[in-house]
C-alpha cells in the first residue's frame, strides 16, 4: 500500500521538528556587557537550602563540626571576616579551592536530600526512588531545575542531565542514588546557580 | 580551556613592554619550573624596627644615648666576625599588658647570622596598607608587579597553587596592578591553614558525597553538556568571572586532587576536633615534623601558617608563600600568672609591631622574637628537606622579612619603654643562601638612629645615601634569578651572591 | 625655634612638580617611576579633547585611563608619555604639560596601545578601554533573535527582578514568584515594590547585613581591642556604635550627609529577629554612667561630626598622634573616595606643609602629598585618641597639642585648628564635615559604594552618563536619601540590561 501523501508531509514535518530539537541549534545572541557577579556563599547556600527543602545549617559540615559555608570555606566562598582576619570585602577573584568547596557543599546537601527523600516524604527524588527509569529520571531532572534554578528546563538541559546516568552507571555501585545526587550537583554548581 | 603554556604563549603575543624574555617563553618557564627558587615573605606587620633587631645601637656608641633608641651595652650581644647584634631583654609587663616577657635573640643570631643579609631602606609611606604594598612592589617599580607574582610567574608554571598568602587583609596580600601577569601567578588567599586542606578534594572527607569516579563524571556532565546547553552560560560566556571560574575548574583542580593535598597538607592531628579517621582522612606524613617546629599551631595562627608554608613548598604546591602576624591579640592562657597574665603568654600583642605606639621596646622585642622562631623553624625544616638532586630545599629558598616601615628613633630621655610613631627610615632582613650572608648593606648612625644606604654595585656603605624601595625590590628579584630584562629596574648586584 | 606659620592660602591645582626646586627633582624621580608624571589637569584636559567620549560624561576621566596605579603607566599611558614633548627635559612644568597634552593625545590616536585590534581613538569614542586588551567596543547594533525569555538589547525586567531579589533580599525568587512576576500587569511597579520590601529585610539593613558590611573598610574593626558585645582582650572602643550609625544614615528617609555631620549616636539591637536602630543623644557623662568607661562616647554634642568623632574612629586612627594625618586620610578615603597615596584629591596649599610636629614632611618627596594632607588633618588634631594628650581619651580638647611638646617639639602646640579641604579654608572639624558632606566627591563616593557593591566593578566608560545622573539626583531631587537613589539605580541599563 502506498503511503498517503498527507502522511508523508506530516512525517516530514515531524522529522524536521525532531531534527531542529536534536541538532542543538546555537543561539546567536550574547551579552555584550558580559558582566556577572558571584553569589556569596551565604546567598548561594540559601538558594540551595530553599531548593532542596533543607535548613541552611543542614547543608554541609566538615568533619561533622565546621559549617562549610559559614566557617570552613567562608572566605573561599565569598564571605567576609573584617574584625579578625581583616577581610573587609569578598575576595575580588575566585580562589583555586572555591570550585572544589562548592562541589563538596553541593554533594553533601544533595546526598542529604536523597537520604531524606528515601526516608520520606520525598521532595525531589521521589519518582526515581519509586522506579529508576529514563522517564522518571527526566521528571527528577525537571524538578531539580525548577527548584534550584526557578525555571523550566530546556530539552537540551534535560538531555544533559539524563545522559549523566550512562556515565555514572559503569562506575557506581548505586547508580540510581549516584545519578540523582550527581544530577543535583550538576544543577546546583552550574554557573547559573552560582552567578547572576 | 587554555593550558598554562597556551596562556603564556598568548601573553607573549600580546605583551608589549617591560618583560623579561623568560617570562613569555613557555618552554623557558617549564625549564625554570624544574629549577625553581622559593620565596617566603614573612611580614613584619605593623612596622618592625631594624634598630630593635640586628642593627641595635649600644648606648656607648651614641652621642645621644638617652634621647635615641639605644640599649644598655650589657644587653647587646655582638660577634667579632659580624656586623649584627642581638638584644636579650626582659621586663615585667608589656606596657599596659600585665604580662612579663623574656627574649633571647642572641641564640637565634648566633646560629643564623651567616645566612642573613640586612639591607637598609627608607620607604615612602607611613600608612600601614600602603607601606605594606610598597614592600612587595618596590613602590610600583615594575608595573606594579609583586615579588610573589614574579616568583610564581617564572618558577610556578607547574605548581598547582604557585602563590599562596596565608595572612590576609593587608597590603602585603594585594594583587599587583599588571594585567599581563598570568592568572596562575596571582595570589591565592588561604584564610585558615588548619581547615583549608578540606577544600582541596571534591569527595574525600565527606560523610555523604560522591565517589571520585562518579564526581568526575558529574563534573564532566556539568562542564561539557549541561552548561553549554544552558542559556545563562551562553549569554555570559565572555564574562571574565565565568572564564576565570571555568579555568579554576580545570587543570589546577585536577592537579590538586591528584596530589592528595587534603591529607598531605593536614597539619592537625587526630582529635575530637579533627576526627580525621572517621572521615577517611589521615593527616600529613610531615605533620609531626611541622608540629614539632611550630608547636603552638593550634592557638597561634602564625605557627599554623608557618607549618603550612613548609608543607606547601615541600610538596611543590607553591613556589612562594606569604605569612605573618595579624593585628589580633594572641596569647597562651596556660601557665602561672605572676602579674595579670602568665609570663611570656603574649604571643602577639594587639596590632603586632604597631603595639609600639603604646610600648615600643616590649612590642618590638616580643614580635621580633616570634618572627625569629618562625624563621628558625622554617630554615631547619627546609635544610632537612632534599630537593631531589642532593641539595636541600633551603639551598634555593629566600625568607624576606618585609618590615613595612620603621619606628620613631627618639625616646623620652632615658625611658625604658615609651610609645613610638611610624618612621620611613628602616631596613629589611633576608635569610637565604642566595644572598651574601653575614652581610650588612648600608649602616646606622648611632647618634640619630637613622640608617643610611650603600653603593648598589659594590655594597660599600654610603652615609648620606638612602636605599629606595625599588632598589630593594630589584635586588631581591636579582638574587632570586628572576629575569628582569627590559624592566628598567636598577641593578643591585650587591644583594646577590657571586 | 618658634616660627610663625603663613596664613593658610589655598592655591589652585598645580603640577605635582611645578613648585619643586631643582634639588627636589632627584628625590621626586625616585618616587616617580618615570619622568613626565601625569598632572592633576590631565583628566580634564583629556575630556576637553574628547568631550563626546562616554568616559567624559562627568567631565573628567579617571586616573586609570593612563595609569595602572599612579604614577605607574598602563600601555596607553606609556604611548602617550612617549609622544608628550619628546626630548624635553623632565619633569615638565604644568603649563607645558597642559599645552602639549592635546597634541600628544592626537599623536597616539591611531595606535593600538593594548593590542586588541582596535585603535585608541575608536576605543575612546566607543567607550572601551584603550589600555585593556580585553575591552573592545560593543557591536554597534544589538541583535537578539532568540525567543528565550531574555531581553539582550535593552532592559530586561525579569532579569532585573531576579537581581533585585538576590541583591537586596539575599535569595533568588522561587519558581512561583518568577511566574507571578512574569504574569504581573505592571512589572515595573512590582519590581520597585519588591525593592521596597527587600530594603526592609535583615539581609539588607540588619546587623551584619549588606549595608552593615559596606562600612567594613570605613570603620576598620579589630576584635582585639573591641569593647561591648564580643569584647576583646584589650577593650578600647566599641565599633558597633559606628556600624549602627552608618546603617542608620543609609536607610529609610534619612539624609546620608549625617554620616559626617550628625551630632547624635545610634544603637542597634535585635528584637524578635529584627534589628532595631535607635538614635540617642546622651551627654558624655550620661553615657559614661550608663555604659561605662570602655564604651562611652566622649565628645560633647557641639563638637560632634558624625562618624568622624565616634570613639572607635578616633581610637583606631588617631591613637597617640598629635597631628592625625592617618585619621584625615582615612576620612578622605572612606567618605570622599579619594586616596592620597595614589595622588588623588591633591589640593596643595601655599606654604604647606609647615611640619609643626617635625616629621620631616617638608622634603620634596613628602611635600607633594603633605601640602594637601597636613592642612586636611589640622581640624582633627583637637580630638583625643587613645592618649598622648591632656584631655579625656576620645574627647574634644582645644588645648590637646600642649601635651605633645615633649615628644613632638614645642612648635606642635602652634598647629592651627583651622584647615583646608578642597582648597577651601575650614575653621574646625565641624566645618570640615559640612564642606565634605556637601561636596561632589561625597555624592560620587556614596553612589560608588552602592554601584560597586551591586555591579561588582566601577562604572564603565559607557556607563558614566548613567552614573553621573544618579549622583545628580541623589544631591538634587532625592535630597541625599540613599533609598530613592537605589530605586534609580535598579532602573539603569547598567543594572537591568543583561
Amino acid at each position: 500500500m502506498r503511503p498517503d501523501p498527507r502522511f508523508r508531509v506530516a512525517i516530514g514535518g515531524v522529522l524536521v521538528a525532531l531534527l531542529a530539537i536534536g541538532c542543538n541549534r546555537e543561539p546567536e545572541s550574547v551579552s555584550s556587557k558580559a558582566r556577572v557577579v558571584a553569589k556569596s556563599g551565604a546567598v548561594w547556600g540559601r538558594d540551595l537550602a530553599n531548593g532542596l527543602g533543607l535548613q541552611e545549617w543542614e547543608l554541609c559540615a566538615e568533619l561533622g563540626g565546621y559549617d562549610c559555608i559559614g566557617e570552613a570555606h567562608l572566605v573561599a566562598l565569598g564571605g567576609v571576616e573584617p574584625a579578625v582576619l581583616g577581610i573587609d570585602e569578598p575576595l575580588p577573584n575566585a580562589t583555586v579551592s572555591a570550585p572544589i568547596a562548592v562541589d563538596r557543599v553541593a554533594s553533601s546537601a544533595c546526598a542529604e536530600r536523597w537520604d531524606r527523600d528515601q526516608a520520606g516524604p520525598a521532595v525531589i527524588f521521589g519518582a526515581v526512588l519509586e522506579k529508576d527509569s529514563a522517564a522518571n529520571r527526566e521528571a527528577v531532572a525537571s524538578r531539580l531545575v525548577e527548584r534550584l534554578l526557578a525555571r523550566t528546563a530546556t530539552r537540551d538541559e534535560l538531555r544533559a542531565l539524563t545522559d549523566l546516568h550512562d556515565a555514572v552507571a559503569p562506575v557506581s555501585s548505586s547508580p540510581a542514588r549516584d545519578w540523582g545526587v550527581g544530577a543535583c550537583v550538576v544543577v546546583a554548581t552550574s554557573t547559573e546557580a552560582l552567578f547572576y | 580551556m587554555l593550558t598554562r603554556r597556551q596562556l603564556v604563549q598568548r601573553l607573549a603575543a600580546a605583551a608589549g613592554m617591560g618583560a623579561g624574555a623568560t617570562l613569555f617563553n613557555s618552554r623557558a618557564l617549564a625549564q625554570q619550573g624544574d629549577d625553581p627558587r622559593f620565596l617566603i615573605v614573612l611580614c613584619a606587620s605593623g612596622g618592625g624596627s631594624i634598630i630593635d633587631g640586628p642593627l641595635a645601637i649600644r648606648a656607648s656608641e651614641s652621642m645621644n644615648p638617652d634621647g635615641i633608641n639605644t640599649f644598655p651595652d650589657e644587653l647587646v650581644t655582638t660577634w667579632s666576625d659580624s656586623p649584627f647584634r642581638a638584644v636579650d631583654q626582659s621586663a615585667g609587663s608589656m606596657g599596659p599588658i600585665p604580662a612579663g616577657f623574656s627574649v633571647r635573640p642572641s641564640e637565634f643570631f648566633g646560629r643564623r647570622r651567616n645566612e642573613l643579609m640586612v639591607t637598609t631602606l627608607t620607604g615612602t609611606s607611613v600608612n600601614h596598607n600602603i607601606a605594606q604594598r610598597r614592600s612587595i612592589t618596590g613602590n610600583e617599580a615594575w608595573l606594579g608587579r609583586t615579588l610573589q607574582e614574579m616568583v610564581a610567574w617564572q618558577y610556578g608554571m607547574s605548581a598547582p597553587v604557585p602563590n599562596v598568602h596565608l595572612v590576609a587583609g593587608m597590603g602585603y596580600n594585594e594583587s599587583g596592578s599588571d594585567a599581563s601577569v598570568p592568572t596562575y601567578a596571582r595570589r591565592q588567599i588561604v584564610a585558615d591553614p588548619l581547615l583549608w586542606p578540606l577544600s582541596l578534594d571534591g569527595s574525600k572527607g565527606l560523610a555523604k558525597g560522591l565517589d571520585p569516579a562518579v564526581l568526575a563524571a558529574v563534573r564532566s556532565a556539568r562542564n561539557d553538556a549541561f552548561e553549554p546547553a544552558n542559556r545563562f552560560d551562553q549569554i555570559f560566556a565572555q564574562s571574565a568571572r565565568l572564564k576565570e571560574w571555568k579555568e579554576l575548574r580545570g587543570g589546577a583542580q585536577a592537579d590538586i586532587e591528584a596530589l592528595e593535598l587534603i591529607n598531605r597538607l593536614m597539619i592537625a592531628p587526630e582529635s575530637t576536633s579533627f576526627p580525621l579517621s572517621e572521615y577517611g582522612l589521615s593527616g600529613s606524613p610531615s605533620a609531626d615534623a611541622v608540629r614539632a617546629a611550630f608547636p603552638d599551631y593550634a592557638i597561634d595562627p602564625l605557627h599554623a601558617q608557618a607549618a603550612m608554608a613548609f608543607l606547601l613548598l615541600k610538596y611543590r604546591v607553591s613556589v612562594t608563600v606569604t605569612l605573618g602576624p595579624s593585628f589580633s591579640f594572641v596569647y597562651d592562657s596556660t601557665g602561672a600568672a605572676t602579674n595579670g597574665l602568665p609570663d611570656d603568654s603574649v604571643l602577639n600583642p594587639p596590632l603586632a609591631f604597631d603595639f609600639s605606639h603604646q610600648a615600643h621596646r616590649a612590642g618590638q622585642a616580643v614580635v621580633w622574637s616570634r618572627l625569629y622562631a618562625v624563621v628558625d623553624g622554617l630554615i631547619s625544616l627546609l635544610q632537612a628537606e632534599d630537593f631531589g638532586d642532593g641539595t636541600s630545599m633551603w639551598d634555593r629558598t629566600m625568607i624576606y622579612i618585609a618590615t613595612e616601615f620603621g619606628r620613631q628613633k627618639t625616646r623620652p630621655s632615658g625611658a625604658s619603654d615609651w610609645g613610638t610613631a611610624h618612621d620611613l627610615n628602616n631596613g629589611v632582613m633576608v635569610f637565604s643562601p642566595l644572598v651574601p650572608g653575614n652581610t650588612l648593606l648600608g649602616g646606622v648612625d648611632p647618634d640619630t638612629g637613622l640608617t643610611y644606604g650603600f653603593d648598589p654595585l659594590t655594597g660599600d656603605p654610603e652615609p648620606g645615601r638612602t636605599t629606595a624601595e625599588a632598589e630593594v625590590y630589584s635586588g631581591l628579584l636579582g638574587a632570586l634569578g628572576i629575569d628582569t630584562s627590559g624592566s628598567g629596574l636598577p641593578d643591585v648586584p650587591a644583594m646577590r651572591k657571586g | 625655634m618658634s616660627r610663625s606659620p603663613p596664613p593658610l592660602t589655598p592655591r589652585p591645582h598645580r603640577s605635582l612638580l611645578g613648585f619643586v626646586g631643582a634639588g627636589g627633582v632627584a628625590s621626586l624621580l625616585l618616587l616617580v617611576a618615570r619622568p613626565g608624571v601625569a598632572q592633576p589637569p590631565g583628566p580634564a584636559t583629556f575630556c576637553e579633547a574628547y568631550p563626546d567620549a562616554p568616559a567624559c560624561a562627568a567631565g573628567e576621566v579617571s586616573c586609570t585611563t593612563c595609569h595602572v596605579s599612579a604614577p605607574s603607566l598602563n600601555p596607553y599611558g606609556t604611548d602617550l608619555q612617549a609622544a608628550l614633548l619628546p626630548g624635553a627635559a623632565r619633569p615638565l612644568a604644568e603649563a607645558d604639560f597642559t599645552a602639549a597634552l592635546p597634541d600628544a593625545l592626537a599623536a597616539v590616536e591611531e595606535l593600538d596601545s593594548d593590542g586588541d585590534g582596535v585603535d585608541n581613538l575608536t576605543e575612546i569614542l566607543a567607550g572601551s578601554s584603550p589600555s585593556d586588551g580585553g575591552s573592545v567596543p560593543a557591536p554597534p547594533d544589538c541583535t537578539d533573535e532568540d525567543e528565550d525569555g531574555w531581553e539582550l538589547c535593552g532592559y530586561d525586567l525579569d532579569y532585573a527582578y531576579k537581581k533585585v531579589m538576590l541583591d537586596f533580599c539575599g535569595r533568588s525568587p522561587v519558581f512561583a514568584e518568577r511566574e507571578a512576576f512574569q504574569a504581573a500587569k505592571d512589572r515595573e511597579a512590582l519590581l520597585h515594590e519588591t525593592l521596597d520590601q527587600c530594603l526592609d529585610s535583615e539581609f539588607w539593613r540588619g546587623m551584619y547585613g549588606r549595608v552593615w558590611n559596606l562600612a567594613n573598610s570605613k570603620i576598620g574593626p579589630l576584635q582585639a581591642v573591641k569593647s561591648g558585645k564580643d569584647v576583646g582582650p584589650i577593650p578600647l572602643a566599641d565599633y558597633d556604635d559606628d556600624y549602627a550609625y552608618f546603617v542608620w544614615t543609609q536607610t529609610e528617609d534619612r539624609d546620608v550627609r549625617l554620616v559626617l555631620t550628625g551630632d547624635t549616636f545610634v544603637s542597634a539591637s535585635h528584637v524578635d529577629g529584627v534589628t532595631v536602630y535607635e538614635e540617642w543623644n546622651r551627654t558624655p557623662n550620661q553615657d559614661y554612667e550608663l555604659r561605662g568607661y570602655d564604651r562611652y562616647q566622649a565628645v560633647q554634642r557641639s563638637r560632634r561630626a558624625g562618624l568622624l568623632t565616634h570613639r572607635w574612629f578616633l581610637m583606631v586612627n588617631t591613637m597617640f598622634t598629635a597631628i592625625p594625618r592617618t585619621t584625615a586620610a582615612q576620612a578622605y578615603r572612606a567618605f570622599l573616595g579619594l586616596e592620597i597615596s595614589k595622588l588623588e584629591g591633591l589640593y596643595p596649599v601655599e606654604g604647606e606643609p609647615v611640619d609643626y610636629d617635625s616629621r620631616g614632611v617638608q622634603t620634596d618627596a613628602c611635600a607633594q602629598c603633605h601640602s594637601t594632607l597636613d592642612p586636611l588633618a589640622y581640624p582633627f588634631s583637637r580630638y583625643e585618641g587613645i592618649g598622648g594628650g591632656n584631655g579625656e581619651s576620645y574627647s574634644y580638647n582645644s588645648r590637646r597639642l600642649d601635651s605633645f611638646t615633649d615628644t613632638d617639639g614645642a612648635f606642635v602646640a602652634e598647629t592651627p585648628e583651622a584647615g583646608v579641604l578642597f582648597g577651601q579654608p575650614v575653621a574646625d572639624l565641624i566645618e570640615w564635615a559640612e564642606v565634605a558632606a556637601n561636596s561632589d566627591a561625597f555624592l560620587r563616593a556614596t553612589v560608588s559604594d552602592y554601584w560597586e557593591m551591586l555591579l561588582g566593578e566601577p562604572p564603565r566608560a559607557t556607563e558614566q552618563a548613567e552614573f553621573a545622573e544618579l549622583v545628580d539626583r541623589l544631591g538634587g531631587e532625592h535630597a541625599y536619601r540613599v533609598e530613592p537613589m537605589l530605586h534609580d539605580l535598579i532602573d539603569t541599563e547598567a543594572y537591568g540590561a543583561p
